[in-house]
């Protein structure tokens, strides 16, 4: 490897910069639906079935009672949870202001294993994540909290706030917590709840679930408790999808950009292999040579890739999509899993062995000197290139009926498209290179005659090159038509609810804008006077 | 040590005619001898020293090395034959770039031996070949003629009973040239090597115990080119030095650093 650094080095580069790549986006994924998972599981704790409310104006706490008498039930507790902006002298926060009485500890969820409710209950107040804290601003016992919500202002001052070591990686949660009755007054939604969540006694889900729904009446629903991430699930699918698209591109053309360098370096490695095998050795001893110098440069591409993967996933895809922190409760925490660094590595990895076992067929031959014999090769080349060209129309083929089929299936149907791109292309390159010739034969000039003749010389590396080029712009064009859908659907979207109105009237706060917030009764009755309306 | 019986290989050529690259050549060499193939390109020198080398399957015929036949080995025999029975010199020096001499000496050795061990053991060597002073250049840094004496260690570097060079002199100058095949001749000589060399340069005749002419695939006499009788001149001087040198003068192995 060291006669070949500079080639080497380009190599790791696209290695890296596709591991990186490919890291970034799943961190990024992985992050928003852990923040969903964690918020959801830290309150629920070890309820497994919740009576949901249909409406942001919540049901009649009068329920949790009839919930509670209800035979199988073991823990019932009641939650009112309502989306606000925290504000405080240094800034404001979107946060869930969420509402609970001391049977929500009986649940054992991290949020409330650590975190008494009943003595700051009596006098109004809320307890906020540490860093929510410091972030606007209001650390200190008494101090006042400005809460936007249900389309009027209220203040609140703070009991405490929550460290790491009572709530763990729900610290980067933006919630706010207080006693039931006191986020009723705050919502002005009084007597009411919007969930309640409920652990049956063991061995009686079924029979508390058809009770619940009995109860229910058709009124509320009777969801799981994981019920909030499979939403989210499906509400990020676009976003994730989206963000998978860009990555997959990304690390495609960062790893035939790889391809190439190590193509640059084809020539000596095959002259390597002949020498090897001159000289005695066995093919699964070249193989393991070739095998050991991809892990060396996948290695080293793997951990710059995943460095810099870490920064991008910092800086660069770390913003919640808008749409999402409308509806869901997203904290700041960045998950970084064993998967998000498998697949990353893996890619990695596979493009390294890919571009380094690249003359394995030469290797494996029966011939020794295989690798500078040229003879066989370009025989063998034009059974290959009919064979490719086949594949390359079945995967397009394939392609089509997978998105005729399941017009979800994009990712899968991309990768299809791009597997029959590589395949056809050199057909195209030979066509083109044809056309050219052709038309160069009718001028005197040598540019074009060289040209040609390098081309066709330099196949692989020309192939390859053209590859690199063909999938940026196949990116470039999905990506670009992917936003373009994106926006066409806003716009559709934004026509449809202008049609319905005139003016739109929304709580205070940037954060409610777009999310439908309950009024309070006494400011809507305001509106509802209002001349004209 | 090497005998080669009627060895034929013939190729299918375009047009379903056959080109008869050996036709049917029957040799033998002793250890410590040197042989000489003398013919123009395409006269089948190569081919023959890929089939002795067991790079390339003889179409008939039979390659013995100390009795045994080596033409029908499996590729596993065939590749530990060449690992530590068989030194191989090209043409081409494809040295690795970016790789000291000693490095690219011990590449054989690595099989068997650390790497230390085998650095150790393949220095002595270098230093015959007057590459002391080069041990830790890079194969960029070294000139043609020093490269050429680091595929000779490396060739030499396992202790082969058979060496084949093909064309050991085709980028070299003729003092160069004329230095290396000394080189050959002497250790080979000394270390009981036999030795088959194929060129199409008159030169490497006069170095040879022995000289056939190649053409067409078949041996035939050579006719040596009074031009280039002088050349036999240093080597006779040259081998009467290692005589000396055998009876305990200092070396007199030529070559330095070219």
């Amino acid at each position: 490897m060291r006669a070949r650094w500079v080639q080497e080095c380009i190599a790791v580069v696209g290695i890296a910069a596709g591991v990186a790549l490919l890291f970034a986006s799943q961190v990024s994924s992985s992050s928003l639906q852990s923040s969903v998972a964690q918020l959801s599981r830290g309150i629920v704790g070890n309820a497994t079935l919740q009576l949901l409310a249909r409406d942001p104006h919540g049901f009649p706490e009068g329920m949790l009672s009839l919930v509670r008498r209800l035979p199988g039930v073991h823990v019932a507790a009641p939650l009112l949870e309502a989306g606000a902006n925290a504000i405080g002298p240094r800034g404001s926060e979107s946060v869930e202001l969420i509402g609970a009485d001391p049977s929500l500890s009986e649940l054992g969820g991290a949020l409330v294993r650590h975190t008494a409710f009943t003595p700051f209950g009596e006098i109004g107040a809320v307890v906020l994540p540490a860093p929510l804290s410091k972030t606007i601003g209001v650390t200190k016992f008494g101090e006042e909290v400005t809460f936007q919500l249900a389309g009027h202002t209220t203040q609140a001052p703070l009991y405490a706030q929550l460290h790491e070591k009572q709530i763990g990686q729900l610290i980067a949660s933006p919630i706010a917590i207080t006693q039931l009755s006191y986020a009723q007054e705050m919502t002005g939604l009084s007597s009411r709840v919007s969930r309640i969540l409920v652990q049956p006694a063991s061995g009686s889900e079924a029979q508390v679930r058809a009770a619940l729904t009995t109860l229910a009446g058709g009124r509320l629903n009777v969801e799981p408790t994981d019920y909030d991430e499979k939403l989210f699930s499906k509400a990020a699918a676009a976003s994730n999808q989206s963000t998978a698209l860009f990555s997959v591109i990304s690390a495609l053309v960062g790893f035939l950009f790889a391809f190439n360098a190590m193509l640059l370096t084809v020539p000596q490695r095959r002259r390597l292999i002949a020498d090897l095998r001159r000289d005695g050795y066995t093919p699964p001893t070249v193989i393991a040579v070739l095998l050991l110098d991809a892990v060396v440069l996948g290695l080293v591409a793997c951990v710059l890739g995943l460095a810099l993967g870490e920064e991008l996933s910092i800086h660069l895809f770390h913003s919640n999509p808008a749409f999402l922190s409308l509806a869901f409760a997203l904290g700041s925490q960045r998950v970084v899993s064993l998967q998000s660094v498998a697949i990353a590595t893996g890619g990695g990895m596979l493009a390294a062995i890919v571009a380094v076992l690249s003359p394995l067929r030469d290797i494996l031959s029966r011939d020794p000197l295989a690798a500078i014999n040229p003879q066989d090769g370009s025989r063998a080349g034009a059974g290959d290139g009919r064979r490719r060209a086949l594949a390359g129309l079945v995967c397009l083929g394939a392609a089509t009926a997978l998105l005729l089929a399941a017009p979800d299936a994009a990712i899968p149907a991309m990768v299809l498209l791009v597997g029959a791109l590589l395949l056809e292309l050199p057909i195209v390159l030979s066509a083109t290179l044809a056309l050219v010739k052709r038309l160069a034969s009718m001028i005197v000039s040598p540019i074009p005659h060289i040209a040609t003749m390098e081309l066709s010389a330099a196949r692989s590396r020309a192939v390859a090159i053209a590859a690199t080029g063909a999938i940026a712009i196949f990116g470039g064009v999905a990506i670009q038509g992917a936003h373009g859908d994106l926006l066409a659907g806003l716009e559709n979207a934004a026509r449809d609810t202008n049609a319905f109105t005139d003016v739109w009237v929304s709580p205070t706060g940037s954060y409610n804008l777009l999310k439908t917030a309950p009024f309070n009764p006494v400011e809507r009755a305001r509106l509802e006077r209002l001349p004209g309306v | 040590m090497l005998e080669l019986r009627e060895l034929v290989k013939h190729y299918p050529a375009v047009g379903g005619e056959t080109v008869r690259a050996v036709d049917g050549v029957s040799l033998k060499v002793a250890a410590g001898e040197m042989v000489a193939l003398y013919g123009p390109s395409g006269s089948g020198k190569t081919t023959l020293l890929l089939m002795v080398a067991t790079l390339l399957e003889p179409t008939a015929g039979a390659v013995l090395i100390g009795g045994r036949d080596i033409s029908s080995l499996s590729e596993r025999e065939a590749s530990h034959f060449r690992l530590s029975e068989l030194g191989f010199i090209r043409q081409s020096f494809d040295l690795l770039p970016g790789v000291t001499a000693i490095d690219n000496t011990v590449l054989k050795l690595l099989k068997a031996m650390r790497w230390r061990d085998a650095q150790r053991e393949v220095a002595p060597l270098l230093e015959r070949l007057g590459l002391g002073e080069r041990l830790q250049h890079r194969a960029e840094t070294l000139s043609m003629g020093e490269r050429q004496r680091v595929m000779i260690a490396r060739a030499l570097s396992t202790k082969p009973s058979m060496l084949l060079a093909d064309e050991p002199t085709g980028s070299l100058d003729t003092q160069r040239g004329r230095e290396v095949l000394k080189l050959l001749r002497g250790l080979c000589r000394e270390r009981g090597v036999a030795v088959v060399l194929v060129s199409h340069d008159p030169m490497a005749a006069y170095y040879a115990d022995r000289v056939y002419g190649l053409r067409d695939g078949r041996l035939s006499d050579y006719e040596a080119d009074p031009a280039y009788t002088q050349a036999a001149e240093p080597v006779d001087a040259w081998v009467s030095g290692r005589a000396v040198e055998r009876s305990g003068s200092p070396s007199a192995v030529e070559g330095g650093q070219s």
